[in-house]
């Protein structure tokens, strides 16, 4: 059994185990059945029937302060919308099942799984991405560090850790390593420069607070 | 928050390493480039550059080595940006989103797959299976492993290619396997080589180890056995291709850009000249990305029968299969020494599990190129690889060169081999490994496969080779003083 948002919101507003059966069942018929054969009106019948298509509607989404319109359906993930329809694609999706963070962006302050979030949920709420830190003109303290201590290698799980160091940083401006670990327990790097982000997010603390400034 | 204004500020500064500096005095004649001294004398030669003697370990003068250098800003500074560029960030507003169909079975073959009601689907562009792949690049005939391909499916959005991936219904004759080197190393193991003997064997060796065997006082057998590892990039694997007329410009994921090229080149039967690979950011691949250029043609091809860009980004339980991984061994070890220390003989035998793969390729049966062996000083050493194709993912080099998975296995022995001696592990190790001065023969040390300058005259001489200090360092690091040193106990 294979399950997708959309089994799970069906299921979920039938109230009960409704997602579509995928097993195959009928005499074997030898070779593609389909546009490439002229053998699909023998084909046995199956189960699988074809589902509607989802409402879509439309929805305001403010991103970095800027109120963005964006199109989507019950089951649109809030990625979705970031990257593909209004074109910030800084946020990378990596694993796509809510394990990585490579896609964390904040949601009123508080770090989200992108892939695994709703775009629905985030209408009309404040959602902060990597764009929102600082541009190459304008750089923010943690990437300026970060570029220092090459707390990136490959770069790919950057934007996801950075925004919710900064989530860290707003409630917490004086953390502990171990408040930084935990807060970024979250976050998956398989360059492994996990020193590097949490000596990163240490010093911009002290950068924020006046103790440090970058050379 | 709390500011000290007698307190000085602290300066951060770029320190992108923290390295660990062995101080080895070091005599060289010669050097590859790099680290010349102001009264060095620089002679460009036809292969190397030519420099006087220098003396001391690091040079005092050099201006790249343990300096801290962070990556050129203009490339680094996208990373934290959001701007650098991957495969995964490119879009066009008309592409299409491609899903895989996976194989559910070890090992299989496609008795029917009707993709009717998938291809009636809203939104649904094409659909690739093995009855309209290209000539060039046909879809396999026998799924091998499981989550082969089977089918992609092309659609306006990822979600509409999921849903019409979920409508492809298909029957399998699904055929005998065997995953593992146990189960293909059983009577009964399933013939997966078409009637050629199940594993492809190597051997090599140097001197006598039967005669080494004999002079030792002590002779000990060991088997180890390593279950393989799975490189997973943070990257998902795929890309996007975008037809220009005749003209393919193709933003993908791998390690290097003309093998990929090539790659596309053969699988679409095109020039070259007409491919534009852009992979400017990369999000680690760790080898085993590098298996996934496998896809590659096809998406190309999608892209060109649809005449939309066509993007592919590989969930993570999809792109598993389709990662080339470190391999699966077993290994036994014949070691004999005598009872100061000094190993006499070594046989090492590998049985590696090298998956799909159809032939054994690289140093995957030869333990990563021997290095153990030209490591130490073994007089004589014999060995013997087995490699079996069995009904897993492609293997290959992932995250070095076919070597940890062999080399944990040789440490292990070393341990044990010293404990059986009643040696100390790292005393023994400096017994048997070479020393500055130390000479071997091509033959007894292993053929490099670089030529170095200290091998041209068919012998191997190390003119410095730090092991005691790399050695004493690490104990230091590691507080080896403080150990249990009763072997196996608790730490």
């Amino acid at each position: 059994m294979k399950f997708s948002r959309r089994h799970f919101l069906k299921a979920a507003g039938a109230g009960g185990p409704g997602a579509v059966a995928l097993t195959t069942v009928g005499a074997g018929v030898a070779g593609v059945v389909g546009m490439h054969d002229t053998a699909a009106a023998q084909a046995p019948p199956s189960p699988l029937t074809i589902p509607a298509p989802m409402t879509k509607e439309t929805g305001a989404f403010n991103v970095n302060g800027k109120t963005l319109r964006a199109e989507y359906e019950a089951r649109t993930t809030l990625w979705e919308v970031i990257a593909v329809k209004l074109g910030l694609t800084g946020t990378n999706r990596s694993c796509n099942r809510a394990s990585c963070g490579a896609c964390s962006v904040l949601i009123d302050g508080v770090p989200f799984y992108s892939c695994h979030t709703l775009a629905t949920e985030a209408v009309g709420k404040k959602i902060f991405t990597v764009e929102g830190l600082g541009d190459e003109k304008n750089l923010h303290p943690l990437q300026q560090v970060g570029y220092r201590y090459m707390a990136a290698d490959c770069g790919y799980c950057t934007a996801g850790w950075e925004v919710t160091a900064k989530a860290l940083l707003d409630k917490n401006p004086n953390p502990t390593v171990d408040d930084v670990k935990a807060a970024l327990a979250g976050h998956i790097c398989r360059c492994a420069a996990y020193d590097a982000i949490v000596r990163t997010v240490i010093d911009t603390g002290k950068v924020l607070r006046g103790e440090a400034e970058i050379v | 928050m709390s500011q000290n204004p007698q307190k000085p500020k602290e300066k951060i500064v770029a320190s992108p390493h923290k390295a660990i500096v062995v101080n080895q005095p070091m005599v060289r004649t010669f050097s590859t480039g790099g680290g010349h001294g102001p009264e060095d004398t620089l002679v460009e030669g036809d292969d190397k550059i030519v420099t006087k003697k220098w003396q001391g370990y690091p040079p005092e003068n050099l201006n790249v080595i343990g300096k801290p250098f962070p990556p050129m800003p203009e490339v680094a500074i996208a990373r934290y940006t959001g701007k650098a560029e991957y495969a995964t960030r490119v879009n066009f507003p008309n592409q299409v989103w491609i899903k895989v169909v996976p194989n559910p079975h070890p090992r299989a073959r496609i008795r029917r797959l009707d993709v009717s009601k998938a291809e009636k689907m809203p939104g649904v562009a094409y659909i690739l299976t093995a009855a309209n792949a290209p000539k060039t690049y046909p879809f396999p005939q026998e799924l091998f492993f499981q989550g082969e391909l089977v089918a992609m499916v092309a659609a306006d959005t990822e979600d509409l290619a999921e849903d019409a991936a979920a409508m492809i219904e298909a029957e399998y004759d699904v055929l005998p396997s065997a995953s593992t080197i146990e189960q293909i190393m059983a009577p009964n193991a399933p013939d997966l080589r078409n009637g050629r003997p199940k594993a492809v064997r190597a051997e090599s060796q140097f001197g006598d180890v039967e005669k080494g065997f004999a002079e030792a006082d002590i002779v000990k057998e060991f088997t180890y056995r390593y279950s393989g590892a799975i490189p997973v990039p943070i990257q998902p694997g795929g890309g996007v291709a975008k037809w220009d007329g005749d003209k393919l410009t193709f933003w993908g994921f791998g390690q290097g850009i003309y093998p990929q090229r090539t790659g596309l080149s053969r699988g679409l039967g095109i020039d070259a000249s007409n491919i534009r690979f852009i992979d400017k950011y990369n999000g680690c691949t760790l080898g085993g990305g590098m298996a996934l250029a496998r896809l590659n043609p096809w998406i190309a091809y999608i892209a060109k029968m649809t005449g939309r860009p066509a993007k592919l980004m590989l969930q993570k339980d999809h792109e598993l299969a389709f990662l080339q991984v470190k391999p699966q061994n077993i290994v036994l070890f014949k070691v004999g020494a005598k009872k100061d220390g000094h190993i006499t003989a070594v046989h090492r035998t590998f049985h590696v599990n090298i998956g799909m793969n159809d032939n054994a390729g690289g140093g995957q049966g030869q333990g990563g190129g021997r290095a153990e062996l030209y490591n130490h000083v073994i007089p004589n050493w014999k060995e013997t690889g087995f490699m079996y194709r069995t009904n897993t993912m492609m293997t290959g080099p992932s995250r070095s060169n076919m070597q940890q998975e062999f080399k944990w296995g040789w440490e292990q022995m070393m341990d044990e081999m010293a404990e059986a001696v009643g040696m100390d592990p790292v005393q023994f190790r400096l017994l048997n490994v070479q020393h500055p001065g130390t000479v071997l023969s091509h033959a007894q040390g292993g053929v490099t496969v670089i030529p170095m300058p200290e091998s041209l005259n068919g012998t191997l001489k190390y003119d410095s080779y730090a092991v005691e200090e790399v050695l004493a360092e690490g104990m230091k690091v590691i507080g080896w003083e403080n150990r249990n040193a009763v072997p196996g106990g608790a730490p």
